[in-house]
């Protein structure tokens, strides 16, 4: 084997950046992880090597840490001694679960944890997946931080129904070190501010900022970045959940691309194509 | 951001001491923090600290913050603008589905150039046979909400593309589409993505589920993003080795389905979680919907 040049060494780091999960103020029921270890190995290191991984998981719930987990992951050429790791909490109290893992060695080339879905199950109503949010280092974030400068997250299609009992709230955990004052803001006029302490979590109604039966966007901003999701609900009860999505960044990102005469010769046969009907 | 300011106000922290710190292969980012203290203050570094981890990742120096758009320089540069989203609907007599578009600036402020959107919205059957269009203009500040019931030939089930086309060189915002699915007492949402997005991936397929104690009550939609015929192969596995079955499905070019997972596997576990795995020799666009006791639904799509 060719060993590597010095210059083309990556940079490798000892940690991936903690997941956070959300949990709902819902009496009865259980959020499931499953880990793919596995996989992370296997997208995330550079070489099989033998050591040992770190899973960090801390359940917090009013301002507390109430719950710590700590396995070890034993590694053997590249392959974990768990390929999945399944974990579950009680829903009950808001709240939010970290999850982390580190190496002792520096092992991992990029810093972003593969997703793994979240299961919310409810007894006698059935299941919801969740998608969690990086604590650091998201790179959607991060490319909005260096395009419009300020935090920004969206949701287009926000809409509380009366009629048909359908509720619309913001769920915002916050699990950095100081308060976040979050914005919601659904025209530039309607707007709620919301205090979420450090290590709390909060389920903000929409219903104050929504016209009833109308959709609207809706934006959220803070003092900080904040991770949110979207929570459908049932009007009279909060704690029925039947849906849950994460928002989306403000896309600072060009309408425009430039590309060279090849790839505009494509687009424009692209674009004739659609016309006639076709899937380009 | 130079390398001599500091990054962090509250503790004189620099960007060259984070990078400093970072030399070592072993350095984390706990340390970090326990040794300068950063982020624990004011937390407004955060942001900064964020920008300056990710480049000492991408081994690049960090990237300058650019506020405008680039224009095509040179005679053999073009531009083009059509952004392709795809997503799955369902117009039957108890669900409707909205495509709902909004073009505001941040915080519905005017701090970035936003540009008038044409869209063209293109709807399918599940055989693949493109039932209807509709087309039109979003201006800056306004929104639109589209039911697709509401266009002449709208089919109970099927998915649809939406392109998108800024008329002018600015930047993108909200524009993202945001499809609400209305059940007679609930309502859902998802967000559409980039059908490039479909068509590109080949591993990213599986995704867990768990039944409401007596069935899966999970069903999941494909879309078969590209005009060859695919043969889909669903594999449900778990909990343990306590299941483990596959079953196949042919799909039309440009195609969908929605899979009832309890038909396709009668005697599956509804009481642990599962893997959904959907495999095809073309590439698709996969989504999980998870039914609950009172009709109302969830959805989500498959990992890209």
């Amino acid at each position: 084997m060719t060993p590597r040049s010095p210059m083309a060494e990556p940079q490798l780091f000892p940690y991936l950046t903690p997941l956070i999960y959300p949990l709902f103020p819902v009496s009865d029921g259980e959020l499931t992880v499953g880990l793919n270890l596995q996989k992370i190995l296997d997208d995330r290191t550079l070489d099989p090597f033998d050591g040992v991984l770190m899973l960090d998981i801390g359940v917090y719930r009013n301002g507390q840490r109430m719950q710590s987990d700590t396995k070890p992951v034993r590694v053997k050429e590249g392959k974990a001694d768990t390929a999945i790791d399944w974990t579950s909490y009680p829903l009950g109290t808001i709240g939010y679960v970290e999850m982390s893992l580190s190496a002792e060695q520096a092992v991992f080339r990029r810093i972003d944890l593969p997703v793994g879905y979240g299961l919310l199950s409810i007894p006698g109503y059935g299941t919801l997946t969740v998608i969690p949010d990086a604590k650091f280092a998201r790179p959607i974030i991060i490319e909005q931080m260096q395009t419009v400068s300020s935090f920004c997250l969206a949701r287009s299609g926000c809409r509380w129904h009366g009629a048909s009992n359908a509720g619309n709230s913001i769920f915002l955990p916050n699990p950095y070190e100081k308060d976040i004052v979050a914005s919601i803001h659904a025209s530039p006029t309607k707007r709620i501010r919301h205090k979420v302490p450090a290590k709390h979590a909060a389920m903000v109604s929409l219903e104050p900022i929504l016209e009833d039966g109308d959709w609207a966007c809706v934006m959220v901003t803070g003092n900080n970045r904040i991770p949110a999701w979207d929570i459908r609900h049932a009007a009279d009860n909060p704690a029925r959940i039947n849906s849950v999505d994460h928002l989306d960044v403000f896309r600072g990102s060009s309408t425009h691309r430039h590309v060279g005469v090849v790839d505009y010769a494509k687009h424009r046969t692209r674009r004739v194509l659609r016309r006639l009907g076709h899937v380009t | 951001m130079s390398a001599e300011k500091p990054l962090c106000y509250c503790f004189n922290v620099t960007e060259a001491d984070i990078r400093a710190h970072f030399a070592s292969p072993a350095a984390g980012y706990d340390e970090l923090v326990r040794k300068t203290e950063i982020g624990t203050k004011c937390t407004a570094c955060l942001f900064d600290l964020d920008i300056v981890m990710e480049s000492i990742h991408k081994g690049q120096a960090t990237m300058k913050i650019e506020r405008s758009h680039r224009t095509a320089k040179r005679w053999t540069e073009f531009s083009i603008s059509d952004f392709a989203d795809s997503g799955f609907f369902v117009c039957d007599q108890s669900i409707g589905t909205t495509v709902h578009l909004s073009n505001f600036g941040q915080l519905f402020g005017d701090t970035i150039p936003l540009v008038t959107f044409e869209f063209e919205l293109m709807v399918f059957d599940q055989s693949g046979e493109l039932a209807c269009r509709q087309a039109g203009r979003i201006e800056a500040g306004q929104a639109r909400a589209i039911e697709l019931a509401s266009i002449d030939g709208c089919p109970e089930h099927g998915w649809f593309l939406v392109v998108l086309r800024g008329v002018s060189e600015g930047f993108f915002g909200t524009m993202r589409p945001q499809i609400g699915l209305n059940g007679p007492s609930w309502s859902a949402s998802y967000h559409t993505q980039p059908h490039v997005m479909a068509t590109t991936g080949r591993y990213r397929y599986s995704v867990i589920t768990q039944g409401n104690g007596e069935a899966l009550a999970t069903r999941v939609s494909v879309i078969n993003g590209v005009e060859r015929a695919t043969q889909l192969e669903i594999e449900l596995s778990g909990p343990d080795d306590r299941f483990q079955a596959t079953a196949a499905h042919a799909l039309a070019p440009r195609g969908s389905v929605m899979l009832d997972l309890d038909t396709l596997f009668p005697g599956a576990p509804a009481d642990a979680p599962v893997f959904v795995s959907v495999r095809s020799d073309r590439p698709t666009r996969k989504h999980i919907i998870n039914e609950h006791r009172d009709g109302s639904w969830s959805v989500d799509h498959f990992p890209n």
